[in-house]
């Protein structure tokens, strides 16, 4: 697979959860999200009126959207800037250029291997989103879209971070440079979203505005920026080739990429299903899981199995989202968990993504055993036999306003999801080693 | 194996590599010698694509390092003289990081890092972290991070550098062993006696030109310079002068009566050292031991370099 043969993927993986750097950042996240989400909570707490609207959902949403965006231009410059120069300082580079590893499948993996502690980060705030979505008054396509443009927001800053990062040799200085741009960046898209309706989610900071136009709309935002990302990645993979290769070939791709970009831009009026949406999630899902394995090199700790906490120390922002949501919910009876099976399912469809991605570095970094599979499965189940149930109990007596279609579509999806992980573990406890050479 | 035809390196008006022209046969072990400065590493990293020559070309296994980079990258295994290692990472890992750049197989790459490790004598540290490598033992694994993917060159830029008397050794066992694997090799170094005893041919550069090039014995003829040899004798000690300065080749005899050493420079080659024994022994000297002396190679160098030889 793709990741799994890129060695500098493979590194960050295991190497990102070495050590308590990564989950100091995590919990900081999460903790930044929370105090975000308590202050939108407030702020529409005040208002009675807004809360019997349901626009509370809504409220908190916005709050969290914008605070998740600002983060991420704040944390990902940093993530990336020393993805070249930090290798020049360790003069580790030499021999990374000197290896017949291509140019451009080194830079897709500075690329990916920079982004996906940032899809990790944004996971971990997924289950604060799939709050707002249990308290009503925010679309699953406008969660799903400001995921989107979030996640594409993420790959331009991380190819802005990586094409300073080649052109500055010391870190200090590519992460000034990349802000400088990062700052550029957003003040040009935000105001591209302000001047031009079509484009209106295109910004990381206003991605919430999705809801207007639907997922058309989120399609032409995930569209635009997904080019100025592979643009400005091809960018330095051009500048790079040149160095070391000798090769002068950017300028005809520079050209392509840019009629590329206009005719993604002109064209946003073509329709977009609206079907997709599941499907990527799943698939982004299904990525991560599969670069997950089992690599016993490292002793295992005598830890009762049911002691999560103990067995996994990364998997606490998790908690700490479950005990804001859980704390969250005590405090408004705005809505019945039984009353939305399908909320529901989203919610722990969210936490599951959290412990899958967790779950995924944490191996990578080498050491986990079967009996966390056995608690993420005894969660899947969990989930599965209680929104089972509420869908047929639903199905019995509908109430107004229930989905049928999209409560089988979802439970098929879990099913899938769930069918898929088994495999993937049962795989696994059969191999027993995915990382590690036999 | 490898051939450097007119290779230039210009830093704007410093010529740091001046028209060099070499030619290596498979097999060859090449001592690359010069002092600080001399253009050592700039010219092993044209060779290895790190850098571009400002002229001439250099070829290795026919393949051009101007015209086709990537496949001469596959052709050499690069050891930089600063280099560094991740250090957050486990030694095999490190390696699997390595041989996956080098798009080797994975079924293939776990027999393979044990077999390098255990070239390197590193098997014990497969698991251990990278920083918990000693400075020896991380050259051995940069070594043995270049022997992955099996590179019929290996340009080594001082592999020695910065090790104890002893890990020099074990460097240097290392290399011979290398040498057995039938492996062409470029290896730079400032201290011509450390290479002299295992490198077939040896090249002296400074300020980017090529002062003298060939074996040790055609270095010393061509450039008309004496060796030193120095004997221990337990009897007959006041005969050596009269008896040698009969031959010849010989320039200078010094005798140190306390030590029961002589000194004897003589301008021939390894192999006449045997006639001037035979001569001693016939006359009833007793000589217990003769070697040559190391500090001539470095005397060798010394003249060599200063610009005596042009
Ligand atoms: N990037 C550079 N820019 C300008 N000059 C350089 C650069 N790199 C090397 N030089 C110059 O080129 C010359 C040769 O340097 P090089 O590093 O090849 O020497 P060397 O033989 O490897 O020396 P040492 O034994 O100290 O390693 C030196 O005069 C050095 O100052
Ligand atoms: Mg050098």
């Amino acid at each position: 697979m793709w990741a799994v043969d890129n060695p500098i993927i493979v590194r960050e993986l295991r190497v990102r959860m070495r050590g308590n750097r990564a989950l100091w950042m995590q919990a900081a996240y999460v903790g930044v999200l929370s105090v975000v989400l308590l202050l939108g909570y407030w702020q529409a707490s005040q208002r009675p009126e807004a809360v019997a609207d349901g626009q509370l959902g809504q409220l908190m949403f916005a709050w969290l959207s914008v605070a998740q965006g600002l983060l991420l231009c704040l944390m990902v410059p940093a993530l990336a800037a020393g993805a070249i120069s930090a290798e020049y300082e360790q003069q580790t580079l030499d021999n990374l250029f000197a290896s017949s590893m291509s140019t451009s499948r080194l830079f897709w993996g500075k690329l990916v291997a920079s982004s996906l502690f940032v899809g990790q980060l944004l996971t971990t705030g997924l289950p604060l989103m799939a709050l707002c979505y249990l308290l009503g008054g925010v679309s699953m396509t406008q969660l799903l879209g400001v995921y989107a443009v979030q996640v594409s927001a993420c790959l331009v800053l991380s190819a802005i971070g990586l094409g300073c990062s080649l052109h500055c040799r010391n870190t200090i200085l590519a992460t000034t440079a990349s802000y400088v741009t990062v700052i550029g960046y957003v003040i040009f898209t935000s105001a591209v979203a302000a001047g031009t309706a079509a484009l209106g989610a295109v910004s990381p900071l206003v991605a919430s505005s999705a809801d207007d136009g639907g997922i058309r709309l989120v399609a032409v935002a995930v569209g635009f920026t997904l080019a100025i990302a592979f643009l400005t990645l091809d960018f330095s993979v051009c500048r790079a080739r040149l160095l070391r290769d000798g090769l002068v070939s950017w300028r005809p791709r520079l050209w392509l990429a840019a009629v590329a970009l206009g005719l993604v831009t002109w064209s946003h009026h073509d329709s977009a299903s609206d079907a997709p949406g599941l499907a990527v999630l799943l698939g982004i899902l299904l990525a991560l899981l599969l670069v997950s394995g089992d690599d016993g090199t490292e002793p295992r700790r005598r830890v009762l199995w049911w002691q999560f906490w103990r067995h996994a120390p990364e998997s606490a922002p998790l908690f700490v989202a479950l005990a804001t949501m859980g704390m969250l919910l005590a405090g408004t009876d705005v809505v019945k968990l039984d009353d939305h099976p399908l909320a529901f399912g989203a919610c722990t469809l969210a936490v599951l993504m959290v412990a899958a991605v967790t779950r995924a570095f944490h191996t990578a970094a080498g050491r986990v055993w079967p009996a966390r599979f056995m608690a993420v499965t005894a969660v899947c189940v969990g989930t599965l036999l209680i929104s089972a149930s509420t869908v047929a109990q639903e199905l019995m007596s509908p109430w107004e306003g229930f989905n049928k279609e999209a409560a089988w579509a979802f439970s098929l999806a879990q099913m899938l999801l769930y069918a898929w992980i088994s495999v993937v573990m049962l795989y696994l406890m059969w191999r027993r080693r995915v990382f590690a050479p036999r | 194996m490898l051939d450097l035809v007119n290779l230039t390196k210009r830093y704007h008006d410093l010529t740091a590599v001046d028209h060099l022209n070499l030619h290596l046969a498979p097999g060859e072990i090449f001592g690359f010698i010069g002092p600080n400065g001399a253009g050592k590493t700039t010219t092993i990293k044209m060779l290895a694509t790190l850098l571009r020559p400002t002229e001439g070309d250099a070829l290795v296994d026919g393949v051009s390092v101007v015209a086709k980079p990537e496949q001469v990258r596959s052709l050499i295994g690069y050891m930089p003289d600063n280099f560094g290692v991740y250090d957050d990472v486990k030694v095999w890992e490190y390696l699997d990081f390595f041989a996956s750049a080098y798009r080797i197989p994975r079924e293939q790459r776990s027999s393979l890092i044990g077999d390098v490790l255990a070239l390197t004598d590193l098997r014990i540290k497969r698991d251990a972290f990278v920083e918990e490598l000693s400075r020896g033992m991380k050259q051995r694994l940069c070594l043995a991070k270049t022997l992955l993917h099996d590179p019929p060159l290996l340009l080594l830029d001082e592999p020695a550098s910065g090790l104890d008397p002893r890990a020099r050794i074990e460097m240097r066992e290392l290399l011979k062993q290398l040498r057995r694997t039938g492996k062409t090799i470029l290896i730079s170094s400032h201290i011509l006696s450390e290479l002299a005893d295992f490198c077939t041919t040896v090249g002296i550069i400074e300020a980017g030109r090529l002062v003298a090039s060939g074996s040790v014995e055609e270095i010393i003829q061509q450039t008309g310079l004496t060796r030193t040899l120095e004997l221990r004798i337990t009897a007959g000690l006041e005969r050596v002068e009269t008896v040698l300065r009969e031959v010849e080749m010989v320039r200078d005899v010094v005798v140190d009566a306390d030590a029961g050493t002589c000194a004897v420079s003589f301008a021939g080659e390894l192999d006449d050292v045997a006639d001037l024994l035979k001569m001693l022994l016939d006359d009833g000297v007793r000589v217990v031991q003769a070697m040559e002396s190391a500090s001539d190679l470095e005397g060798l160098f010394m003249r060599v370099t200063r610009g005596q030889v042009a």
